[in-house]
């Protein structure tokens, strides 16, 4: 479907109009939820490579309302004056829902890559109204696995002995090999505790919000399919986590390919858990 | 807080995606139009037009920001629409902030591509002010560069996944829009108010000098063939860049 078939509303809400956000209309709302994009890291709310309007207008073909936000201070929006950086994520999202509301749909599905996984997170923590999450490299921490699946690759790979023989031969030492990742800071995006963490997903699975993780290859704590349940602990034996490692893809999906699969992915679990009609 | 800004669709087919500045500074006569770089490089560039966009208007000119059709929040795909239609894009938003505001004198701020595709509209409107940034004046110049940037690309991801006969710099373009882009001659800004800001990314010099552009070099990287996602904190080429607009 074109975009041109769909209803794509440019809107700005709260009390001072200050959030900017795009709203995509199906011809005729089907869906008792609608989504709410964030953004993903500093990027404005297009998405990387316009990976942000291909969902809405996905998901939007499927009968759902799709807000596209610039959370404040990103993207077109200004900051908020006053708050906690967690407060003004939570009042961010209150404002895309009363939108929402405005169109009779009051249960959200989130989605989030990076940092907007991290806010998906924190928000479906503290409302009712986030039925859904989708965490596109959200929080995962490294297992004891971690280190044996890194070593494992790197072994079986032809390129890392092509690259270890290459800085060999211009450095004239194996120490130049040492790749980024080994060594790298893990919480680089302001992550609580795990313990912390692990009470957001345990406060989310609690009242059956329905989470889609998808992990790829452009992060530096998971390698493995199943780490990521294996480190909430929670929801597994409920049905209530899908985990996927796309371990083709990097981190903001710049092969189209790549792409078409994720907003396939992501279509299929939102047909398969939200398909009741308003 | 309150939002400075408003956005909105214009152009003959209400598909074009714009986002209006109102001066908020002692009233000129004067509006610029933001004719943005294409693909990954936009996305890197956003936060630094956003800012130029800002402080033109605190200055008192009213500014129009936009995306090209098939691109950003404007509707379509970018495998179909044509360079034509992209520079046709560049006098609609000339057109729309003449409308709104009522201002005579109208400025060009052209960065990367949008240098070649503001060509078309310096050529019939010579006596107006075109401000440039790390400007790509040739379509085949442009092209080689994506195609630079998608190297990159297939070393990271390995030929399989990737088209190599219409994907550049993460997006699908049709063979007629690449043919177009190649065939798109090399074309300056004809006019006597031109000016650009350019970065230790562009490579052009030459070319700026044989035309006659008064330029004007910043230390800095913008990295436009990387194909990262890093938004750019060009604090220096926006602060050149509003200098060179007021």
């Amino acid at each position: 479907m074109s975009g041109r078939d769909l209803k794509s509303i440019p809107v700005l809400l709260s009390e001072h109009r200050h959030l900017f956000g795009v709203i995509t209309l199906p011809e005729s709302t089907t869906k008792d939820c609608g989504f709410v994009i964030l953004n993903a890291g500093l990027l404005h709310n297009v998405g990387p490579f316009r990976l942000h309007v291909r969902i809405a207008e996905a998901l939007s073909s499927m009968g759902f309302p799709v807000i596209r936000i610039d959370q404040s201070g990103k993207g077109e929006s200004s900051s908020r004056t006053g708050g906690s950086r967690l407060d003004t994520i939570v009042l961010d999202y209150e404002d895309c829902l009363r939108e929402l509301q405005r169109i009779g749909v009051d249960r959200t599905i989130l989605v989030g890559l990076c940092s907007g996984a991290d806010d998906g997170l924190v928000i479906a923590a503290q409302k009712d109204s986030v039925a859904g999450l989708i965490l596109l490299d959200g929080y995962s921490r490294r297992t004891w696995k971690y280190p044996f699946e890194h070593y494992k690759k790197r072994i079986l790979s032809v390129n890392s002995w092509k690259n270890l023989f290459r800085r060999i031969v211009s450095h004239g030492t194996i120490r130049s090999a040492r790749t980024d990742t080994e060594g790298a800071g893990m919480n680089i995006r302001g992550w609580d505790s795990h313990k912390e963490m692990s009470e957001h997903f345990a406060a989310v699975l609690a009242r059956n919000t329905k989470v889609l993780a998808i992990f790829t290859s452009g992060q530096d704590y998971y390698n493995k399919h199943g780490q990521f349940t294996s480190c909430i602990g929670y929801g597994v034996a409920s049905g209530s986590v899908d985990e996927v490692f796309f371990a083709d893809a990097d981190h903001t999906y710049s092969v189209c390919e790549h792409r078409d699969r994720l907003i396939e992915m992501i279509a299929n679990w939102a047909r398969q858990n939200f398909s009741t009609t308003a | 807080m309150m939002s400075s800004f408003e956005p909105f669709f214009f152009g003959k087919d209400h598909d074009l995606f714009g986002i209006y500045h109102p001066s908020s500074g002692p009233k000129k006569d004067h509006s610029v139009v933001v004719a943005p770089p294409l693909l990954n490089e936009y996305m890197r560039s956003h936060l630094a037009l956003r800012q130029i966009s800002s402080r033109l208007a605190q200055s008192g000119i009213d500014v129009l920001r936009f995306d090209y059709a098939g691109t950003g929040n404007s509707l379509g795909h970018i495998n179909g629409v044509s360079v034509d239609q992209w520079s046709s894009n560049v006098f609609e938003a000339a057109s729309e902030v003449r409308e709104i505001t009522g201002n005579t004198r109208t400025s060009i701020l052209a960065v990367r591509f949008a240098a070649n595709l503001a060509a078309d509209y310096a050529r019939i409107h010579p006596t107006q002010q075109f401000v440039m940034w790390d400007p790509v004046f040739g379509g085949e110049a442009w092209l080689n560069s994506l195609l630079r940037s998608q190297a990159k690309l297939l070393r990271q991801h390995g030929s399989s996944v990737i088209d190599q006969s219409c994907e550049f710099s993460g997006q699908k373009l049709s063979g007629s829009f690449v043919d177009e882009l190649r065939s798109r001659p090399t074309s300056t800004i004809h006019s006597s108010k031109s000016f650009a800001v350019v970065t230790d990314s562009f490579d052009q010099t030459d070319f700026l000098i044989a035309s006659k552009i008064e330029h004007k070099r910043i230390n800095f990287h913008c990295g436009w063939e990387d194909l990262t996602s890093q938004v750019l904190y060009a604090h220096e080429v926006v602060d050149s860049v509003c200098q060179a607009v007021i």
